[in-house]
């Protein structure tokens, strides 16, 4: 199609979507505003620079402000609204909530994104690894003390799950 | 929406057939992404209006790094991240990649932007361009000739970097690979920069390959520097003072004082002249150390 829009199927949070969008729409606008997923946030809206936006495309953590929705035709994409296994949170989720997180929750949904992704590459991080992880989403409450102890926690916390805690 | 409207976004899965789109559209109109961690800024700040998008993710054949006896190849739409966590560039003679690769702004950045994209966008200040001036890489570039025919070329990163976001590809044409010669016997490579938050763009980065002696003292060096107004360049005068240098730290900084006159380095809002001064003189020390240590390390 050349008339500036384009059809997409894609798997969202597990569940196959059908939609026909505008070129020009981002992503992050897709997931928001066709989808109603606004759990995915809108912080510096142009630079790429907060990590609000972060979702999983194909398991990698990215920002959905930096892609259009015409580029998760045939993809797979999870947001925070696809985390949680049905009732029970993720435990990244958990121990936001335990290790008291977040203020205004804003970052949040990003983080948790990115944590997700980064987590299963690095089951066991130490706290350097996790703060040079966690550079990619700005938290503007300046809670990154809490945040950092939550990884942590979520860490420890899915090692014992399946076993692999010392 | 922040971007203008795009008339078509193709998604082709070959190199051949991203050239062909290359070549059918109208000159100006069309623009190949790749990561898209600098373009989509563009695009909705609306810096570049593309009425095409040829989308260069979905080429297999451009993504991988493989390594022969003598050299290393790698797929220009290769992220970061696996530039970052590859075995084959991780230390001695391509530590340099890896290096940059590792510190290019963050996780989500890294698991999307790509070598092929930071080298066809060239800006002022970005890491890949420093550390593959420093590795001499050689570009391989593929485009479609009006009888069809696929037309390849081989540049070399010298004669690709031209200035501040400008190279010397032709704009139908696509950046298909990049080589790195070596490992050779005693060389090594590393890049540094400096910024203002971790992990940011640099107000200078400086990246260097060593070859050494066996007496441990540098054989031959190329050094190239990135953040000043000229953008990413070859240091030539820092590659001639380290020539016979072994890895004494004050001789390596004094070197580096005394080439820093050769440049044209700017004060802007990020640093002073006199600061970045400082910086080029630190950071070259650290980097030639670090690619000395490296070039003994892989003696082979």
């Amino acid at each position: 199609m050349t008339d500036g829009t384009q059809a997409i199927r894609a798997i969202v949070n597990g569940q196959a979507v059908e939609a026909v969008v505008p070129i020009r729409m981002l992503l992050v606008d897709f997931l928001r505003e066709r989808l109603q997923l606004t759990g995915t946030h809108v912080g510096c809206t142009f630079e790429g620079v907060c990590g609000a936006c972060t979702v999983r495309l194909d398991g990698d953590a990215v920002k959905s402000c930096m892609l259009l929705a015409a580029q998760i035709d045939g993809r797979r994409v999870t947001t925070v609204e696809g985390l949680a296994r049905g009732e029970e949170p993720h435990p990244l989720q958990k121990a936001f909530r335990d290790a008291h997180a977040l203020q205004c929750g804003y970052c949040t949904p990003g983080i948790l994104m990115n944590m997700s992704e980064f987590l299963e590459r690095n089951p066991a991080p130490s706290e350097t690894e996790i703060r040079a992880a966690l550079v990619g989403n700005i938290c503007r409450c300046t809670g990154y003390s809490h945040i950092v102890e939550a990884v942590k926690d979520a860490a420890t916390n899915m090692r014992i799950v399946e076993g692999r805690a010392a | 929406m922040f971007p203008a409207k795009i008339d078509s976004l193709s998604r082709p899965k070959t190199v051949t057939e991203a050239a062909a789109l290359m070549a059918s559209a109208d000159e100006g109109n069309v623009l190949t992404i790749a990561g898209g961690m600098s373009l989509m800024q563009a695009i909705k700040a609306r810096v570049v209006r593309p009425g095409a998008i040829v989308d260069l993710n979905d080429i297999g054949e451009l993504r991988g790094i493989k390594e022969t006896a003598s050299s290393v190849w790698i797929g220009a739409m290769t992220r970061y991240v696996e530039l970052a966590t590859s075995d084959v560039l991780k230390s001695g003679a391509f530590g340099a990649l890896s290096d940059a690769a590792s510190h290019v702004g963050d996780r989500q950045v890294r698991n999307r932007g790509t070598i092929g994209g930071s080298l066809c966008w060239n800006y002022v200040a970005a890491c890949v361009p420093v550390a593959t001036l420093a590795l001499g890489a050689e570009l391989e570039l593929m485009s479609k000739s009006a009888s069809g025919a696929d037309e390849t070329r081989v540049v070399s990163i010298d004669d690709f970097i031209i200035g501040p976001m400008e190279t010397s590809r032709l704009p139908q044409e696509i950046l298909r690979s990049v080589t790195l010669t070596g490992p050779g016997k005693r060389m090594g490579s590393a890049y540094r920069k400096w910024g203002h938050v971790t992990d940011s763009l640099p107000v200078v980065g400086i990246g260097v390959r060593v070859v050494l002696n066996d007496d441990r003292t540098c054989k031959a060096a190329r050094v190239a520097i990135g953040g000043l107004s000229h953008g990413s360049q070859r240091f030539y005068e820092a590659e001639r003072r380290l020539l016979g240098a072994s890895s004494n730290p004050t001789a390596i900084s004094d070197s580096f004082r005394s080439a820093a006159k050769t440049l044209e380095i700017q004060s802007d809002t990020l640093a002073s002249a006199d600061y970045r001064k400082v910086l080029i003189e630190e950071l070259g020390t650290a980097v030639v150390l670090s690619a000395m240590t490296r070039a003994e390390e892989a003696v082979r």
